[in-house]
């Protein structure tokens, strides 16, 4: 039973191969590994392929500190304050693509709260740019005819303005 | 490109706002598609409908004397529908400037003093309701339109509709009017997916009173017309059943009414105390506060349509009155609903403290009096009125094009 053994530890491994230990009461937050938990697939490590070990130290870091439990209703509005200001420097990373990795490794295990996080943070980088800019940031290949371009953006010319 | 890819994509895109994805539509053939698609558009006025839990509101202000030519019916969902000259209906989408013109009526001189709109989510669209007399001594001749279609059809009206006028109020799937405030009054309801009438009974009331909504629930005011005074009261009387007034027993249950201002609306002011409200038809989302800001197909965008969010200011003004006096009014439950009518209510009091509070707007079914009201105070707005009439003139502009 997953639910008696809150010390356990869960090892996870990365698509390059690094492993990492992590509580079960922490992990749970993935969906993903807590299906698998459940369906008793976690004896050995866990195989995350999609995930390399910079984005999965990433994720670690985050869910521990959202696994911080508050003692009282006091330390709780404190640990709150403490959990947003934590979220808002988590996002603020250095290489875009780790945000984006982010969002894919958020997704792929199923972490509600992360997967929100990265995806607004990325929403609001974006709301700025051009739309040349936006092709380069998604990494999306034009496949507008010239034609059909200038008819789409003529359509919506008012949200250019 | 990867459908994982997309779905990722999907997810980030929610998160913005119209006017964003207006402009990511131009970023490649599948986003286009994305965006455009009935499933995303209701993602996403879902997503900001429980995100931003307020309703914007629509100003619509002509100068008086051509408040006839263009009149807003009622919003739903965001999109708002509005008639020309009691003859010809559009709808539009201020948040997408969209704009659908309503198909005219075979009839040739049906002058629709009726009218009402709204979503229904058992049929997934829109409908138009109106009802005109083809000639003065007949009876009223009442005709739906399904937004997708765009075409009328008959609706049969089983009850004598002799005297009903003006925009329906919508509330919990059916528009409802107002009907013989000084004889017998009757609430007359459109069950939107049914398509049938049902009246619901009121106690006698003393005076003129007017309905609105307030959440999901449709109630009665007492309109005042003259300026509150300090201490004065209102009275405003839920009618309330968990289905509203459209329920199928036609009883009303009692309930006790929370006392929150938000979303009782009004397309005319009408009977409101406050001055600035008179020159401002001002509308809100049918009275269900979980309307979100914007949406792709569904909502209302910046209200006047210049794109700088001026627009807001009349949300957040409208925002201010609405939360400010939350949970302020003193609650009675003295039923004073006779025993001849098949509702419960409970009254409730309130006591004014100061006159902005008061702008809360009340919803008129007669668009008839509403307008010479207006009328009346027009020599006596103040500049703020004025800056107000301006915007909502570039509001009718937009709305026009």
């Amino acid at each position: 039973m997953s639910s008696s053994s809150s010390s356990k530890m869960i090892e996870l491994r990365s698509s390059d191969g690094e492993t990492f230990h992590v509580e079960e009461t922490v992990v749970l937050q993935s969906e993903t590994i807590k299906q698998m938990i459940d369906d008793d697939c976690a004896n050995a490590a866990i195989p995350l392929p999609n995930v390399t070990s910079m984005t999965l130290a990433k994720v670690i870091e985050y869910i521990k500190k959202h696994a911080e439990k508050p003692k009282d209703d006091d330390d709780k509005k404190v640990a709150e304050e403490d959990l947003k200001k934590f979220d808002a420097e988590f996002v603020k990373v250095d290489q875009e693509s780790m945000l984006f990795d982010l969002v894919r490794a958020a997704n792929y295990l199923n972490i509600k709260s992360l997967l929100d996080l990265t995806c607004q943070a990325v929403a609001d980088s974006i709301k700025d740019l051009s739309v040349e800019e936006v092709r380069k940031k998604f990494n999306i290949q034009n496949d507008f005819t010239p034609e059909e371009e200038a008819k789409v953006r003529k359509e919506n010319a008012w949200a250019f303005d | 490109m990867k459908k994982r890819g997309l779905d990722i994509h999907e997810k980030i895109l929610l998160r913005l706002e119209v006017n964003y994805l207006i402009r990511c539509k131009s970023v490649c053939k599948s986003w286009n598609s994305l965006i455009s698609s009935d499933r995303f558009v209701k993602s996403q006025l879902k997503r900001h409908s429980i995100e931003i839990g307020e309703s914007r509101i629509i100003v619509s202000n002509l100068a008086s004397s051509r408040q006839w030519e263009c009149e807003v019916v009622s919003s739903s969902n965001g999109l708002v529908c509005i008639c020309r000259y009691c003859t010809n209906f559009l709808v539009v989408n201020p948040s997408t400037r969209e704009l659908k013109e309503l198909i005219n009526l075979p009839e040739e001189y049906a002058y629709a003093s009726v009218s009402g709109f709204g979503y229904h989510s058992s049929i997934d669209d829109f409908k138009v309701v109106i009802g005109f007399k083809p000639l003065p001594n007949e009876d009223y001749i009442f005709k739906v339109l399904e937004l997708k279609t765009n075409i009328w059809r008959l609706a049969v009206a089983e009850i004598p509709l002799d005297i009903l006028d003006g925009n329906g109020i919508l509330c919990n799937g059916a528009i409802h009017w107002l009907r013989g405030y000084y004889t017998k009054p009757v609430i007359v309801s459109f069950n939107l997916s049914k398509e049938v009438f049902k009246e619901t009974p009121l106690p006698k009331l003393d005076v003129r009173w007017t309905l609105g909504t307030m959440k999901d629930h449709l109630y009665v005011f007492r309109p005042l017309n003259i300026q509150l005074e300090e201490n004065e009261e209102i009275e405003i009387w839920s009618l309330v059943s968990p289905h509203g007034m459209g329920n199928d027993n036609g009883n009303c249950n009692e309930e006790r009414v929370k006392r929150k201002r938000q979303n009782v609306i009004s397309p005319n002011g009408d009977g409101r105390s406050v001055k600035s409200r008179r020159e401002s038809p001002v509308y809100s989302d049918g009275g269900i506060a979980k309307k979100t800001k914007q949406s792709l197909l569904f909502h209302h965008g910046d209200c006047d349509g210049d794109g700088d969010g001026d627009g807001g200011r009349v949300e957040r003004e409208s925002h201010v009155f609405h939360t400010s006096d939350k949970g302020r009014a003193k609650s009675k439950s003295q039923s004073l609903l006779s025993s001849d009518s098949d509702c419960d209510g409970r009254r409730v009091k309130r006591k004014r403290r100061e006159k902005e509070r008061e702008s809360l707007m009340f919803h008129s079914s007669n668009r008839g009096r509403a307008k010479s009201k207006t009328q009346r105070h027009v020599s006596s707005d103040s500049d703020d009125d004025g800056r107000r009439v301006e915007r909502c003139w570039d509001l009718r502009t937009m709305l026009t094009i």
